[in-house]
């Protein structure tokens, strides 16, 4: 039996699901957000104005806020020799024949005619891409900050401690150096499915800079729990988890103890996963105290069914079928 | 399996046009979403949520689609960023014993239906257990039998990186399977 032959053994989704879909879309939609008739007016105003600036403008250095509703969005020549495609935002500085870019967000393109002694740097927080007539294209987002090379060749020195030259085809990310940076490159590989080494070592270079009790700190230590979890490392997790209780960290509390719970009951069962159950009795999802129920139904089947039956009543649609017939069975029949 | 992509010139006409345009648009992406939802989801996600939510997103950002050719990519990485938000939330179930995953239902009687189910357990199991790149090839290029270049268009990659990832993809698949799994090899 071939990939294709087992893969078409799942199931297929349900049709009706569909129509359940829709159904919620329809009673709940809101109106989309519409771009407004007179905003390409705007942006082709901008873009003019921008240019009749550049092209106006006598005095040796000029400077431009790059970006939506700044003095340049969409696509700027520079000069004769510098074009961009700005999809972010940012402020350019500096004559026709140097230009300096400190970038914040976003994509930009940079295009320089090859030869004609034009210098353009791109300046980030992460490091610095610098480029004598090439063509080539900077991307500031969660993951750092990204160079691609088209045509030419640029320098880049990252603050991270990578420096080097890239060619054509060739692409470097430069990772962000403070920990609220290394937090959002650490979501946004979980997003995308990276390894969790790579996960993992963002938040690790994230937590060996925080300052004790900074709330980034909780927030990576929160990080970290979840996905040594998912990889099966039960002991770095309840450690993590352990520490994040120790240093007083507070908006993730619950999240930490009911993962901690989890993570310890398929360790070491109920015995390991009370300690971090206990305090959800109150505090926890009705999910939370369905779990706790579950480990108190052999030793206090009075206390379990009303664990169960306070997380049934408190249900607001977030446990699926699954859950509540588990919850049933805890109550014990009590009403 | 195979489902076609809608017809660009809605994107077109919800770009250009009011809510009846934007419903229409949804209506025609909504089955092929809560399919992706479904199937890259597995049987832990909650498709129906996941496929909801992304629509909500599609119809809150869509002034940022710039080309109704790129609506498809760029619809897929919304699905994707959500079911990876469902996934997570799916995840913490894992740790949790009795909690119930879908069943699946072929109606040919129960002892066809159970083994069914094993197949369907063990192929979750194994794309579960896949890289989500390799996953979301695998679905789109084995499973709903789209062409090399559709699925590069949709995930917004060379068609050399979808072949590449598809050999890797079909290797661990393959590999894994044995161990998935025995029962598989018996009814296979």
């Amino acid at each position: 039996m071939d990939v294709r032959e087992l893969l078409q053994r799942l199931p297929e989704p349900d049709p009706a699901g569909v129509d359940r879909v829709w159904a919620r879309y329809r009673s709940g939609r809101r109106p989309a957000p519409r771009v407004p008739l007179w905003a390409p007016v705007i942006a082709i105003a901008a873009a003019a104005a921008a240019l009749l600036v550049v092209n106006a403008r006598t005095e040796p250095s000029r400077s431009l806020a790059l970006g939506p509703g700044a003095d340049a969005e969409g696509q700027l020549a520079w000069s004769q020799q510098v074009h961009l495609t700005l999809d972010g935002r940012g402020t350019a500085t500096g004559t026709g024949h140097d230009l300096r870019i400190d970038w914040e967000s976003g994509t930009i393109g940079v295009e320089v005619v090859p030869h004609s002694g034009t210098e353009v740097s791109v300046v980030t927080e992460e490091g610095t891409v610098h480029v004598v007539g090439t063509v080539f294209e900077v991307e500031r987002d969660a993951l750092g900050v990204t160079t691609r090379v088209s045509r030419g060749k640029v320098e880049v020195a990252c603050r991270d401690g990578w420096s080097g030259a890239l060619t054509p085809g060739e692409r470097h990310t430069c990772t962000p150096l403070r920990p609220a940076g290394l937090l959002g490159r650490a979501d946004a590989l979980a997003d995308s499915g990276a390894p969790s080494g790579e996960v993992l070592d963002a938040l690790d270079r994230g937590l060996a800079q925080v300052e004790p009790g900074a709330p980034v700190g909780g927030e990576l230590l929160a990080r970290r729990i979840r996905v040594r979890a998912e990889a099966g490392d039960a002991e770095g997790a309840l450690a993590d988890a352990d520490r994040y209780l120790a240093e007083g960290h507070g908006s993730r509390r619950l999240e930490v103890l009911a993962t901690a719970g989890r993570v310890a009951l398929g360790q070491g069962g109920c015995g390991a996963a009370l300690r971090w159950l206990e305090p959800l009795r109150r505090e926890g999802t009705p999910e939370d105290r369905v779990i706790l129920a579950s480990c108190l139904v052999e030793r206090d089947p009075a206390a379990a069914a009303a664990l169960a039956t306070a997380a049934l009543a408190d249900d607001d649609g977030a446990m699926d079928a699954g859950w509540r017939a588990w919850a049933r069975d805890l109550t014990g029949g009590a009403p | 399996m195979r489902r076609s992509l809608p017809d660009p010139a809605l994107t077109a006409a919800a770009l250009e046009g009011g809510q009846a345009e934007l419903d229409a648009l949804v209506r025609a992406w909504l089955p092929l979403v809560y399919a992706w939802s479904h199937r890259l989801g597995g049987p832990g996600v909650d498709a129906e949520g996941a496929a909801h939510e992304t629509v909500l997103t599609m119809c809150r950002r869509l002034d940022r689609v710039r080309a109704p050719e790129v609506l498809p990519s760029w619809l897929f990485g919304i699905c994707r960023r959500t079911i990876a938000n469902h996934r997570r939330r799916a995840w913490l179930r894992r740790w949790v014993p009795g909690a119930s995953t879908e069943r699946a239902w072929t109606g040919a009687g129960p002892e066809r239906d159970a083994e069914a189910q094993q197949v369907a357990d063990a192929v979750w199991k194994v794309l579960d257990g896949l890289p989500a790149a390799q996953r979301e090839v695998l679905i789109l290029c084995e499973l709903e039998e789209r062409s090399g270049s559709e699925a590069a268009a949709l995930l917004g990659i060379p068609l050399g990186t979808v072949k590449s990832r598809l050999r890797a993809a079909s290797r661990a698949f393959r590999a894994a399977f044995p161990e998935a799994d025995p029962l598989v090899a018996e009814v296979s």
